[in-house]
């Protein structure tokens, strides 16, 4: 006679087939060896099935993108053998003569890498680097980043060099250019969702030294966003005077106390469900004793559970401070600062931007680098 | 009420059956789990000795340059087990894989292996094992390998340290290393600037 509840052959072979589908999905993410896709294709593929996956197991699915190598290289240097010597590298040939046609040509690569780089993250609307830690607030959010590609200038003359840095700026190349071929938004308006269309209050502040692109939901909508703060201000910054620069994919996603309460009630529910139908015997048993245990024990019970519940909260203020540190006013030497709503900017952002290749521009901005060299 | 026996042990066995596959599956995932994660480590982890070879043979001798390496560890950098170590030809004790030769090698440091002899057999272990430690040979007769570092005791201490420290060994808990390479006639010397305070 079949007991009420019991799982049927069909239930049970149906389960068995849906899992070992699951994983020889996920045995093809892992463990293919994608020879025949670009490596932007595979980073993006490998970026959403991070993106679906539970939370609790997004650390465990690699992201599977490398660093691209964009050499500009005019034919007198040494074809940035000083960068990436030994390296796969994408060469770009930069015009000999007219140094303004060459600015251009470095202004349109940053734009396209960094168009690229956020279209391959998942333009900013996917949550990547979350911990299961980090979900329970035993951890607090961290500012993790993807090194999209590096850009290198080879120009053997210094002052032509010199020059041709002097006629480049990225931040009116993105507020003026089209983004994509098809596209009909500014880059500027697609790396901000089209929130901000004018920089005019901007541009008086810009600082022409580094570029800094900030999106997020701590954005300031500047035509009909009351709670923005009147002081905040989005930065542009340009950054295409370096030597070697990176686009760099940031991404900081603290939790809230509600999806942390929420996790922790998750863990429970589906920890006690789970352990009643593997053992209801051992399950009780354990519940019982637990109960014991705080009834002979309160105070330290109290104290256990106090220091858990401080833990907790402590992280996930930490999380919102230091994204709030990350997201409102991102600074790197050289850059100067960028702010945004204060409020807004607690719930993090994901940034693209273009910083000088330099350990200490990018350790500033990234406790961890996703990206494979 | 009739309950087959026969019936109740295939249901048992089909239980069964079906627990050790998802067991096994699950087992195997794990499995490919580490070993994806790991390859890349040790992947990246060659790149970056390979980009440091370059970077040597690319000067010549009284001759310095500087760049920036990424730490092989994706998450956790702050812990990353990563270290480079040097060993000039003069060196006594260095792995048995480098020979005669000098030779730089960057290996996963094991805090197991510590306890078995000490720091520095630890890492010799560690190098010596071509599944935790890749080498190369070059021609210096020292290799001295000298980590710059900042010291805070506590985030709410004022003041902060800067210490110098000479020896062999530099580990990789950075997310992007800063290095400084000089060569002389006979030796190299490898400085690393640490940005992260510890």
């Amino acid at each position: 006679m079949k007991k009420r509840g019991e799982l049927t052959s069909t239930q049970i072979g149906m389960l068995v087939i849906a899992i070992m589908g699951f994983l020889v999905v996920l045995f093809f993410i892992l463990g293919f060896d994608f020879g025949g896709v670009s490596e932007r294709e595979v980073c993006h593929l490998s970026v959403l099935t991070r993106g679906t996956s539970p939370e609790a197991a997004q650390m465990y699915i690699p992201l599977k993108c490398t660093t691209e190598k964009i050499c500009l290289d005019d034919g007198t240097g040494n074809g940035c053998k000083s960068s990436f010597a030994g390296e796969s590298i994408n060469k770009i040939s930069l015009d000999k003569k007219d140094n303004a046609v060459a600015a251009q040509q470095i202004d349109k690569t940053s734009a396209e890498a960094m168009y690229g780089c956020w279209q391959m993250m998942g333009e900013g609307k996917i949550d990547l680097f979350h911990s299961l830690s980090q979900n329970i607030a035993l951890d607090y959010a961290k500012p993790v980043c993807v090194i999209c590609s590096r850009i290198a200038v080879d120009v053997k003359d210094a002052r032509r060099l010199n020059s041709i840095y002097s006629l480049t700026d990225l931040g009116a190349y993105l507020q003026n250019n089209i983004a994509g071929t098809d596209g009909t938004k500014s880059y500027l308006e697609y790396f901000t969702d089209g929130q901000v269309s004018s920089y005019a209050k901007v541009e008086n502040r810009i600082v022409i030294d580094n570029p800094v692109i900030v999106h997020g939901e701590g954005f300031c909508n500047e035509t009909n966003d009351t709670t923005c703060d009147s002081s905040a201000y989005i930065p542009i910054t340009v950054s295409d005077k370096d030597k070697e620069s990176a686009v760099v994919f940031m991404q900081i996603k603290p939790k809230s106390y509600g999806d942390v309460l929420k996790s922790w009630g998750g863990i429970a529910v589906g920890g006690a469900g789970g352990a009643f139908a593997i053992s209801p015997k051992w399950t009780m048993k354990g519940i019982t004793y637990s109960t014991k245990f705080i009834k002979n024990f309160p105070i330290l019970s109290l104290i256990a559970t106090g220091v858990v519940v401080g833990n907790v909260v402590s992280n996930v203020y930490d999380g919102r401070k230091v994204a709030a540190g990350y997201c409102g006013e991102v600074t790197l030497p050289g850059v100067g600062s960028s702010k945004i709503d204060k409020d807004r900017a607690k719930n993090g952002c994901s940034i693209v931007q273009v910083v000088p290749y330099d350990a200490e521009a990018i350790n500033k901005l990234c406790t961890s680098i996703e990206s494979s060299p | 009420m009739i309950v087959s026996k026969r019936g109740g042990i295939e249901d048992t066995l089909t239980s069964v059956v079906v627990a050790v596959i998802c067991l096994i599956i699950l087992g195997g995932i794990a499995v490919l789990v580490y070993k994806t994660l790991t390859t890349s480590e040790y992947k990246n982890a060659g790149k970056v000795l390979d980009f440091i070879e370059m970077k040597i043979n690319a000067i010549n001798a009284d001759e310095s340059t500087s760049f920036s390496v990424q730490s092989p560890c994706k998450s956790d950098v702050k812990n990353c087990p990563w270290l480079i170590a040097g060993w000039g030809k003069e060196s006594i004790k260095k792995p048995d894989r480098c020979y005669f030769d000098s030779c730089l090698c960057i290996c996963k440091f094991d805090p197991n292996l510590f306890g078995k002899g000490g720091y520095e057999e630890s890492i010799l272990a560690d190098c010596q094992d071509s599944s935790t430690g890749i080498c190369k040979s070059f021609n210096f007769d020292k290799i001295n390998i000298t980590d710059f570092y900042t010291v805070q005791i506590t985030e709410m201490f004022v003041f902060k340290y800067n210490f110098k420290r000479t020896s062999n060994v530099v580990f990789l808990v950075d997310p992007l290393s800063r290095f400084v390479l000089s060569k002389t006639t006979t030796g190299l010397n490898i400085s690393h600037y640490s940005t992260r305070v510890r």
